[in-house]
């Protein structure tokens, strides 16, 4: 079950998230070293007193976001997630759209007073996210894996999520957060119920599943009304305080964040139309997941349609972000208009493609040919940074690594051969020196010992001569010698 | 007055031994000059104790013991040569080199 594209998926999750903890751990010292200290509250404090301000605030609120444009994958940091939809379902509606994704978000949120301060670090927040908002929804209208379609939308969402953050809609922002954490784990676990039903992840051979799995298209469909923003249910609520926010922060921002809002309805009809309507497109036999998929489906459905309606009673969910009685955002009727418009429009338009048949399939893709192209290769970044980064980051590396081969291996080889040049020089004095030495005494012990061994004669006579000579010269000296 | 004479009579015995001793080739005559370097001693010890007043007589006694020894010592020697000759056919003492290394 080891899939090679997996392993490439983490490794390029793992290194693009890295090029925005690289900017992000630069703020965190810069921060430190301006304040002195990384507390929330003493942070906001400084800034309040102005140690830190100014371009050195800009630059640090900015080099914060790149952590957050990493995790959130916000342009130009966004192309890990897609890949990453190589992980099962679950795991992609835990990460991917609940918890670590909107770490991110979160991270922005959380030093809000950083972008509060600096206007121009706010606006590179806010155009990141609206740029993202609508790049990924353009790869999503093409894309043709459920589960891509579904990492495209949530890039998309997080890039609104940002965008809200950057234009000072700071509950709007946590808002959409938390009400797209339902739907989109809603979404996702569908997309897991529909693969394990029809064991294809390829909406161009899927249709016609909605009269197998009535429960799985139910939800999925509760959630794409959701994420549409369609009224009453959650999305519409969050998506709606996010559009104001762009609406009172800049115009055009607003246009681009509004035809977003379109694009997300359409794509997700088109996921829907393709997957649960019209005939089968090739012979899968599906069938609904059993129970302990369907009941967290229908949980996640419920929380769906109730969590906007709830949080907005009373101010309740600006209470809950704002840890006090927040105030009231002042409504505009022309905002809320243009949004459902722009969600019914997009809904109206994949209803007519893909279900009414009155504009012909493969239309636009015909008719735009190279806009097609473009979408359905990612607008080649992914090229782009083959080309920019990782080519020249691997010619770098061989470059280093022959460089390694030969001069650092061959500083050590180097030592190697000295040590041993050294050792044979040792080598030649322990043997003329040391063994010279033992075994010289072992010589002489053994020359000495045959020149005494000649006065052993063995005859008698001899001995008894010395003995007598010996007796003599006994007498000799204790006679004559005082 | 004996004791002079008596004394180089013992010495003039003791180099005929001594001489007899290192020169004789034959065993036998070897054993026979010990015999006579013993006697020397002897005959020193006696003369001593005659002339010099010992008490307890000892150059009397000790001479008797050396003779005992003496006689023991010629038995032994001669087993020897016996042996010797049983094994080299000979007695001549500058041809048995045996206890050399």
């Amino acid at each position: 079950m080891k899939k090679k594209s997996a392993s490439d998926a983490g490794k390029k999750a793992f290194i693009t998230n890295k090029f925005g903890d690289f900017g992000f751990s630069i703020g965190i010292m810069m921060i430190f070293a301006f304040c002195g200290t990384l507390n929330f509250g003493e942070v906001a404090d400084a800034i309040s007193k102005g140690t830190l301000s100014g371009s050195a605030l800009t630059l640090a609120g900015i080099l914060v976001f790149c952590g957050a444009v990493g995790k959130s994958a916000q342009f130009p940091l966004h192309v890990w997630l897609p890949d990453a939809m190589e992980g099962p379902t679950p795991v992609s509606a835990l990460i991917h759209a609940a918890t670590m994704v909107a770490a991110g978000v979160y991270l922005v949120a959380r030093t809000y007073f950083l972008y509060a301060a600096s206007p121009t670090a706010s606006a590179v927040v806010a155009y990141t996210g609206v740029f993202t908002a609508f790049f990924a929804a353009t790869m999503a209208l093409v894309a043709t894996d459920i589960k891509r379609v579904l990492a495209f939308s949530t890039v998309s969402q997080l890039g609104y999520m940002i965008m809200a953050l950057g234009v000072g809609g700071y509950t709007a922002g946590m808002f959409h957060l938390t009400t797209h954490a339902f739907f989109k784990a809603l979404l996702f676990l569908g997309a897991g119920s529909v693969i394990h039903g029809a064991a294809t992840q390829d909406i161009r051979d899927m249709g016609g599943l909605g009269k197998h799995m009535k429960i799985t298209m139910v939800t999925f469909f509760i959630a794409c009304l959701a994420i549409s923003g369609i009224p009453p249910f959650s999305g519409f609520y969050s998506k709606d305080e996010v559009l104001l926010a762009a609406f009172n922060y800049s115009k055009p921002v607003y246009i681009v964040a509004t035809f977003t809002a379109f694009m997300t309805a359409f794509y997700m009809f088109r996921l829907f139309f393709r997957t649960f309507t019209g005939e089968m497109r090739t012979k899968l036999h599906p069938h609904e997941s059993p129970y302990t998929m369907t009941i967290p489906l229908m949980v996640l459905a419920a929380l769906s349609i109730v969590a906007g309606w709830l949080f907005v009673q009373g101010h309740a969910f600006e209470s809950l972000v704002h840890f006090k009685e927040g105030a009231a955002e002042e409504g505009n009727a022309l905002v809320v208009w243009i949004s459902i418009a722009a969600s019914v429009i997009g809904i109206g338009l994949a209803l007519a493609v893909y279900v009414l048949k009155i504009v012909p399939d493969g239309f636009f893709r015909n008719k735009f040919p190279r806009i097609h192209k473009v979408l359905i290769n990612k607008w080649y970044v992914d090229e782009f940074y083959d080309k920019t980064v990782i080519k020249p980051s691997l010619n770098l590396a061989r470059r280093l690594f022959s460089f390694d081969a030969k001069y650092i291996d061959g500083a050590v080889n180097l030592t190697g051969i000295i040590n041993v040049v050294i050792s044979k020089l040792h080598n030649v004095f322990d043997k003329a020196a040391v063994d010279g030495a033992v075994n010289g005494v072992a010589e002489a012990a053994q020359s000495g010992g045959g020149l005494l061994r000649r006065v052993q004669t063995g005859l008698v006579q001899n001995y008894m001569l010395l003995l007598v000579a010996g007796a003599a010269l006994a007498v000799v000296v204790f006679f004559f010698v005082k | 007055m004996m004791f002079l004479p008596l004394i180089g009579l013992s010495a003039i015995i003791f180099a005929i031994g001594v001489y007899g001793a290192l020169t004789r080739r034959n065993a036998i005559g070897i054993l026979m000059s010990l015999e006579l370097m013993f006697n020397a001693a002897n005959i020193n010890l006696v003369t001593a104790n005659k002339y010099l007043n010992l008490e307890n007589s000892v150059g009397i006694i000790f001479p008797i013991f050396i003779i005992t020894i003496a006689a023991a010592e010629a038995a032994v020697g001669l087993a020897i040569i016996l042996s010797l000759y049983r094994q080299t056919k000979t007695v001549y003492v500058e041809k048995i080199n045996i206890m050399k290394w």
